[in-house]
């Protein structure tokens, strides 16, 4: 098959894939209802108003900006979570995507929320890939 | 000798515009909550690389491109993710090389449009999904956390989903780019190397002084 006859097919072949993916993750983005802002952590819902009720914010300093939110490390003691550190943290996006992250950087991070992004995670040390945002579910898992 | 001089300038050129481009516009595209990524890609860097293939026709060209562009993103960092940034931005010019190689040197088989379209399509779309794919796997990495397949795999149909709205841009700026490159302007030595160092420095300079006026 020459390249006039190949190219085509090739373009045709990844906008199938594009828009296949792009409906597919639409679906599950709908699916995972955000809307609510509910967070599940270690099997337990909690809605951003009742972690923000119970637990003091705090102030960070990212390369992004300052940002104001809730300390992670506080979180995960508050959903009692036995050992934080004996376990590692997957942070899970609605749409989906998610990051695993150890203690020790959960312990630098928190959670905050807004219209653009609802819940986001930030994490001064880390690269933006690992500031999950429309985060639904921190997921505790034994080392 | 002067071949390779001239080859130098280009990628200095092109690479700085590319890496001007990402750091100064694609910054204010992120803050407006638009797609920096795959806007930039269709574009800024698809017809940054496109153009620079045509007019020197040189293989291996593109690649220092890519060096340039993410060495310029690395000297930003008040902007955001300068790793996740520099590595997908030299990505996608070992990307397009890849491509490139098995296809075509310098394009003159896509006369018409929908060759012109479909190799914007195709090209775009491979370079930005394979560029996101190298920045997930190597952010870890350099970040010093750990890569974890299970990351990547899970965020695969978000990956091939990005990827199309770079394709679809790309449908009508390479085409544009072409038929810009048909209007064969040339430009004599003897103001080709200030042009090209003296925008390249405008590029540098201004990366830099940004980021030491605002960080």
């Amino acid at each position: 098959m020459g390249k006039e006859k190949a190219i085509p097919i090739f373009a045709m072949v990844v906008l199938v894939i594009g828009i296949t993916s792009t409906l597919y993750v639409n679906a599950i983005e709908k699916n995972n209802n955000i809307s609510d802002n509910k967070l599940l952590i270690n099997g337990f819902e909690y809605s951003f108003e009742d972690l923000s009720n119970n637990i003091e914010t705090v102030s960070i300093v990212t390369d992004d900006g300052e940002r104001i939110g809730i300390p992670l490390e506080k979180i995960i003691t508050f959903s009692d979570v036995n050992c934080p550190a004996c376990n590692e943290y997957k942070f899970i996006a609605s749409d989906p995507y998610q990051q695993i992250i150890s203690w020790n950087d959960v312990k630098t991070g928190i959670l905050t929320y807004n219209e653009e992004y609802n819940l986001r995670v930030y994490f001064p040390n880390l690269p933006h890939s690992f500031w999950v945002h429309n985060l639904i579910e921190i997921e505790v898992n034994l080392l | 000798m002067n071949e390779k001089k001239r080859l130098f300038a280009g990628i200095l050129l092109f690479g700085s515009l590319w890496g001007f481009s990402e750091v100064i516009i694609g910054s204010m595209i992120a803050d407006a909550g638009l797609p920096s990524g795959g806007l930039m890609t269709g574009f800024f860097a698809i017809p940054f690389l496109i153009l620079s293939r045509l007019i020197y026709k040189k293989p291996g060209m593109q690649l220092g491109m890519g060096f340039v562009a993410g060495g310029l993103r690395m000297f930003n960092p008040f902007v955001g993710c300068q790793i996740c940034s520099a590595i997908a931005i030299m990505a996608e010019g070992a990307i397009f090389e890849l491509i490139f190689y098995g296809i075509s040197a310098d394009f003159k088989e896509f006369k018409n449009l929908t060759m012109q379209s479909s190799i914007g399509i195709f090209s775009a779309y491979i370079i930005f999904v394979c560029g996101y794919i190298i920045t997930q796997i190597l952010t870890p990495i350099v970040a010093g956390v750990g890569f974890y397949l299970e990351n990547l795999l899970i965020a695969m149909p978000k990956i091939f989903a990005a990827g199309l709205l770079p394709a679809l841009i790309a449908v009508i700026t390479v085409p544009l780019v072409i038929s810009v490159k048909k209007l064969d302007i040339s430009i004599k030595n003897s103001i080709y190397y200030p042009t090209t160092l003296g925008l390249s420095i405008l590029c540098w300079g201004i990366v830099i002084s940004s980021w030491i006026i605002f960080s």
